[in-house]
């Protein structure tokens, strides 16, 4: 599994797993992210069942897991947050933040970790990784109806969950390097599975406003600089869902 | 235990199979009972009906009645364990698949988290070896009753005879019924007897699984 530390400014560190070559075929490729401040860590989109062994390997040689204070699971899919119960068996102390329709679904991972479970109300809250501050930015029907991305703003990093995903060719670039050719990996993905015209359009909106640095998907590569703006403006642009 | 894992693994998936079979062999021992208590209380009202002369089949009816009433009790009973066995066992293979994704990450090397993963390793097995044994208590608790049930099947068998001699000398109409009834009850005891045996068989395998199961926490107490 490769890694790449995006950010890093002596006291908060933004850390990217991903494009692991032994994975199998069969199992779409994720990025996970997490961010450390001052010995703590909090970790976006665990990830699926199948990548938990290799992303915990790499996960190790940034923190201990008994430092993970927190996961955010954007949503409810497999590749999200299957490995969920294996990472809470290791790290028992952490919370974990999710839109709170997901509550009861999730816990058929298994109900022992229920008590972790910060349920997010729809308007989305900020958080303190060890006084550094996460906003839980709702982004609902984008694609999941309860759905959440994170927003840091003293690292300018905008982690975004499938908006902005692109299902990429083997050994593509972590980061989009070439924006007009890109759209074609993404553009398709972004027709079918995002549901709604009128939640991209209020998405688009609020996140236009933020001083976005990084745009970190959960799958394909990240944006960075003047591609994340292009990127709102595509997408703004974009018919999806039933209107496509 | 690391060597073993992957017996450890199968055993555990084995005991799942088995552990599922005998959910459903509940069910259908559970439904048999039903049927053997709806025909008693049909029984029950009809003998009400007979004439004073013949209150031999009022008597026989209500004891029918009373040992599937018995008997009904008891598959409640039988079910719900069948479902917390069931559980159990799903509990249990969880776990299993779970200790072999650490297992993974261990041998891909976890460094600093080394210790962490082994430890969560040791308590998902303890947790296995746990519900294993709740399982085995489960399967006592369920052989009880099993044996229970096989002797008021037995009991019913016999008064299902009775009824049904009874039912020869008394006057036709009567004969007819209550021999329809008797061979109703009798027919159920048998159906009711065999899936008594595949359920008796499928707990002698589940302990049996259990105690291999159980071997393999050894062989991690020896290495220890």
């Amino acid at each position: 599994m490769q890694h790449k530390v995006l950010f890093d400014d002596g006291t908060t560190q933004w850390i990217y797993f991903g494009r692991d070559p032994n994975k199998v075929e069969q199992v779409i490729d994720t990025n996970q992210y997490v961010i450390i401040h001052k010995g703590k860590a909090f970790m976006m989109d665990p990830g699926g069942t199948e990548i938990f062994p290799a992303v915990l390997s790499k996960v190790s040689e940034f923190i201990a897991v008994e430092n993970i204070e927190g996961f955010l699971c954007s949503h409810q899919d497999p590749d999200i947050m299957s490995s969920l119960p294996l990472w809470m068996e290791l790290a028992p102390q952490a919370k974990v933040y999710m839109s709170w329709l997901w509550e009861g679904f999730v816990s058929h991972f298994g109900y022992e970790f229920h008590s972790s479970f910060v349920p997010l109300n729809d308007d989305g809250c900020t958080i303190s990784l060890n006084g550094h501050p996460l906003h839980l930015v709702p982004a609902h029907f984008l694609h999941a109806s309860g759905n959440f991305h994170l927003y840091d703003p003293v690292a300018k990093i905008f982690f975004s969950g499938d908006v902005g995903a692109a299902l990429v060719p083997d050994g593509y670039d972590i980061f989009v390097e070439d924006f007009k050719n890109h759209v074609r990996f993404m553009e398709g993905f972004h027709r079918r599975w995002m549901p709604s015209n009128e939640a991209k359009k209020d998405w688009c909106r609020r996140v236009s406003r933020m001083e976005i640095d990084l745009l970190c998907p959960q799958h394909g590569s990240i944006f960075k600089g003047e591609d994340v703006g292009k990127f709102i403006a595509w997408f703004e642009d974009l018919r999806v869902g039933a209107a496509a | 235990m690391t060597q073993s894992l992957n017996d450890f693994r199968i055993k555990v998936g084995q005991l799942f199979f088995i552990c599922n079979q005998l959910r459903e062999s509940t069910g259908r021992v559970s439904a048999t009972i039903g049927e053997i208590y709806e025909v008693s209380l049909r029984s029950g009202i009809s003998s009400s009906h007979v004439e004073v002369g013949k209150r031999a089949f009022n008597e026989i009816a209500k004891q029918i009645a009373s040992t599937s009433t018995a008997m009904e009790a008891e598959s409640k009973q039988i079910r719900e364990i069948g479902s917390q066995i069931s559980n159990l066992s799903l509990g249990c293979l969880k776990k299993a698949l779970q200790i072999r994704k650490m297992e993974e990450g261990f041998q891909l090397g976890c460094g600093q988290n080394e210790e962490a993963v082994r430890r969560a390793m040791a308590r998902m097995e303890a947790a296995v070896f746990k519900q294993v044994d709740e399982i085995e208590q489960l399967c006592r608790r369920t052989h009880v009753l099993s044996c229970k049930i096989a002797q008021q099947a037995e009991r019913l068998w016999s008064l299902a005879i009775n009824l049904r001699m009874e039912a020869s000398q008394s006057g036709e109409e009567e004969e007819v019924f209550f021999s329809n009834i008797g061979a109703a009850v009798a027919a159920a005891g048998e159906k009711l007897k065999s899936q008594q045996e595949v359920y008796q068989g499928l707990i002698r395998k589940c302990r049996e699984i259990r105690g291999e199961l159980k071997s393999f926490q050894g062989e991690e107490k020896n290495a220890a």
